[in-house]
């Protein structure tokens, strides 16, 4: 108990740095991202989209998009299966994005191989709120 | 006395920041590594800098000229819902055989009023842009 009231004020105390940084990091970051100070990261959901896209991953790819039906979901699978084997990709290239409230922009660059032994050189921009991406282009 | 145990004060509120800012970054992962390599970026292509600069001055005639209509019914897709276009920033482009991937996101807003953002990817070959994402 002793032992207790005496670590008492350097709990609060570390406790009250950790909440004062934390706070000032997620806002910190939150707002250099905004105005894109530092230019804008990637990220996670993002980059994991797009890893799941081009390894043929659909129950990843549905864990990402907006909460849809059965239906739609049966369709990603279908989709996913029909196009299994189809291309190997060679690399994938982050060309930046943006954040403004609430949406975030990431762009791609792709360089694949189909099946036939082409060589495609096309670009993706995902569109995301929430984690989730609700757009793709 | 007092002076260690101000000293130990600022200590222990040194550890919490460092404990706060590393929370901090396990709430926000950075991205999985990527399986497969990533090309190395280049410079704003002219081509597509002059485009993004004639969207963003709604400078319709100026398009018109720069593009053909197939690219402009392209990019008219591409920048669905924006109705109004404040900013069009470059963000980042790379190249490979010939073939330069440039990225913008443009910002503005649609037809309710609502503020947007999106992303828009030139393709510029031989210094000309040949495509719209």
């Amino acid at each position: 108990m002793r032992l207790l009231r005496a670590i008492r004020p350097w709990a609060i105390v570390f406790l009250v740095g950790g909440m004062l940084s934390f706070v000032v990091t997620a806002l910190g970051s939150g707002l250099a991202e905004e105005k894109a100070i530092f230019g804008v990261h990637e990220s996670s959901a993002a980059r994991q989209y797009m890893i799941s896209l081009l390894e043929n991953e659909p129950q990843s790819l549905i864990s990402l998009l907006p909460k849809t039906d059965v239906v739609s979901r049966a369709l990603q699978f279908a989709q996913s299966e029909s196009a299994a084997g189809q291309i190997r990709p060679i690399s994938l290239t982050y060309l930046g994005g943006r954040t403004s409230g609430s949406l975030s922009v990431f762009m791609y660059a792709i360089e694949v191989r189909a099946d036939n032994g082409q060589r495609q050189f096309f670009p993706l921009a995902l569109t995301l709120s929430g984690g989730r991406v609700i757009r793709r282009e | 006395m007092s002076r260690l145990r101000a000293a130990l004060g600022v200590l222990v509120f040194a550890a919490g920041v460092i404990a706060g800012v590393l929370a901090a970054q396990l709430v926000n992962p950075p991205p999985p590594p990527s399986p497969w390599a990533s090309l190395a970026s280049v410079e704003e292509p002219s081509a597509s800098a002059a485009v993004a600069s004639m969207i963003a001055h709604d400078d319709a005639q100026g398009l018109s000229r720069a593009l053909d209509s197939q690219l402009l019914q392209k990019l008219a897709q591409a920048i669905q819902p924006l109705v109004s276009i404040d900013t069009v920033e470059f963000t980042g482009a790379t190249e490979t055989q010939g073939d330069i991937l440039a990225g913008y996101v443009a910002g503005g807003t649609d037809q309710t009023g609502n503020g947007v953002i999106i992303g828009v990817v030139f393709r510029v070959r031989d210094g000309k842009v040949v495509g719209v994402n």
